[in-house]
């Protein structure tokens, strides 16, 4: 930490001081902005934060000027948040930054236009942002984490603030993804239900109106939880939008939305083009698709467990397990075909001990009962068109479209 | 069958693996409520580790975290090329009655050496 006269304090808060109060009597959001972002460490924030440290106390420069002490509590939190947030102590820093956002936050809510939106939301990532490093700084000191659970209950604050039917609405989104981001890294998805509901349902909110990079984090979300429910043409809709609306410059955030849409369009019976894994990186489902493409069960489950824990960590594992369904039908297609070839006249008729064979050289060890259950399965969720004769043992294949395509629709459905 | 906290989710499911259920619509079922389990497991290992010495917090992290958004810009500009693109790079037609593959070829000898077998 440099050196600081006691001048050169004086001057940097009271520098500080003028330019917050203009910046709300200009209704300067910009300004305002840089003035609260302490996670971008600019150099502004942390020479004032020296400033406050030689000081000391800088409530007597604020209580100093009515200009400045109509703002006087805000100011003061904010201090005491930036001074520890210096010192690296994390928790003191987000105790103060949440008394300052519940103080700026009910100055807000009098401005009646909306010019303020922006900074509120700079107030709101800035508070899940030190929410998290607070925890951190909690568990390892052995205690438990609970600063970002505050953070979300701020935060549906704020929302509800925002909820009503002035310009400000407009603003709900952005605190949305907020709460999304505060509810997945805390692992409380059921929490998104009742925030998502309001936006979808509430009649003050007009989906149209809020702004494009709010609909595609949304959508990135609601898609994923969509996903974990095992909504695939739900997800598809809603991942398929943030896809094709998300800035194509944002690579990473692109690959994220695909990560989770790859499983579902192959749930859906589509398949992603080799030049759209390769262009974002994601060849872990490289060998899924050719398994898919082929009808390779062996491949399909080498693939799940060479990227178990990846799959495992983003929550498709399951998804992409029940692929295998859709793989089996390839492979019975391709026995099919393969006994046209030979023998046109009987092909339509799948021996169970031919299945079996097939499945042995693909180290699927099954008896002939358990090859009848998969071909029972396949039948009953409409993946095979056709019935078992029992006691001959074997699968009689309709003439027609024995193998149909799941045109863009879930299995089974 | 007990689920084991430690690494609990990627035991779980290599325990799936074991339990050869006869019939796989059961074991798919079976899946389905270990799912919960699973994901509960792997937040009650977290919570246990939390409270003791090293903490993982990779468990805490969700690893796809959305990357923000400028706030203080106007929307990007978007390509209508570009966005039809994007909608192009998937095939649904892929299923296709093409035999010409390896993997093909190396099924069909192995079929053909069951009607060997027969004769």
């Amino acid at each position: 930490m440099a050196y600081v006269s006691m001048g050169e304090a004086h001057r940097r808060i009271t520098e500080y001081l003028n330019r917050f109060c203009g910046a709300v009597s200009y209704q300067d959001s910009p300004m305002l902005c840089r003035l609260l972002s302490f996670s971008s460490n600019s150099p502004s924030l942390l020479s004032l934060a020296d400033a406050l440290n030689v000081f000391q106390d800088a409530s007597i420069l604020i209580r100093q000027s009515d200009k400045f002490s109509e703002y006087g509590e805000i100011l003061a939190h904010l201090f005491r948040s930036l001074q520890s947030y210096r010192f690296g102590n994390l928790v003191e820093a987000y105790l103060a930054f949440e008394k300052f956002a519940n103080a700026f936050v009910q100055e807000f809510r009098n401005w009646e236009s909306a010019w303020a939106l922006e900074a509120l939301y700079v107030v709101c990532y800035e508070i899940r942002i030190l929410a998290e490093k607070a925890d951190k700084e909690l568990t390892s000191n052995g205690k438990s984490p609970e600063k970002l659970k505050a953070a979300g209950s701020l935060l549906m604050k704020v929302f509800g603030v925002l909820a009503g039917k002035g310009p400000k609405r407009v603003g709900a989104l952005y605190v949305t993804c907020q709460l999304f981001k505060t509810y997945f890294k805390l692992g409380t998805v059921n929490l998104c239900r009742s925030v998502i509901r309001s936006i979808e349902t509430a009649r003050i909110f007009d989906y149209e109106e809020f702004p494009r990079r709010d609909k595609v984090t949304y959508m990135y979300y609601t898609g994923r939880l969509e996903v974990f429910n095992e909504n695939f043409p739900a997800a598809d809709t809603k991942l398929s939008y943030a896809l094709q609306h998300c800035n194509p410059k944002r690579e990473r955030n692109i690959r994220m939305i695909l990560k989770y849409l790859i499983p579902v369009k192959l749930s859906l019976g589509i398949i992603p083009k080799d030049e759209l894994l390769q262009k974002y990186n994601l060849h872990e489902y490289m060998n899924v698709v050719q398994a898919l493409r082929k009808g390779d069960l062996r491949l399909l489950r080498h693939a799940l467990q060479e990227h178990e824990d990846r799959f495992l960590r983003s929550g498709v594992y399951l998804v992409l397990e029940k692929l295998e369904l859709q793989v089996y039908q390839r492979l019975m297609k391709k026995i099919y075909i393969i006994q046209k070839l030979s023998d046109p006249a009987r092909a339509h008729q799948l021996k169970l001990e031919v299945i079996a064979k097939a499945l042995r050289w693909l180290e699927i060890d099954m008896d002939l009962d358990e090859v009848e259950c998969i071909m029972t399965i396949l039948i009953y969720k409409n993946l095979v068109k056709g019935y078992l004769a029992h006691k001959s043992k074997v699968v009689v294949l309709s003439k027609q479209d024995p193998f149909p395509k799941l045109n863009g629709k879930p299995v089974g459905s | 069958m007990s689920v084991d906290f430690d690494n609990g989710a990627i035991k779980s499911v290599s325990l799936i693996r074991e339990v050869r259920a006869p019939c796989l619509h059961e074991r798919l079922s079976f899946q389905r409520r270990l799912k919960v389990t699973i994901f509960r497991s792997v937040r009650m290992a977290a919570e246990q580790k939390a409270t003791t010495e090293e903490v993982k917090m990779d468990l805490f992290e969700d690893d796809d975290e959305f990357e923000e958004f400028e706030i203080n810009q106007e929307d990007w500009v978007e390509n209508e090329e570009q966005v039809k693109e994007v909608g192009l790079q998937w095939e649904d037609d892929w299923d296709d009655d093409d035999v010409s593959d390896d993997f093909s070829h190396q099924l069909r000898k192995e079929l053909e050496t069951i009607s060997a077998d027969k004769k």
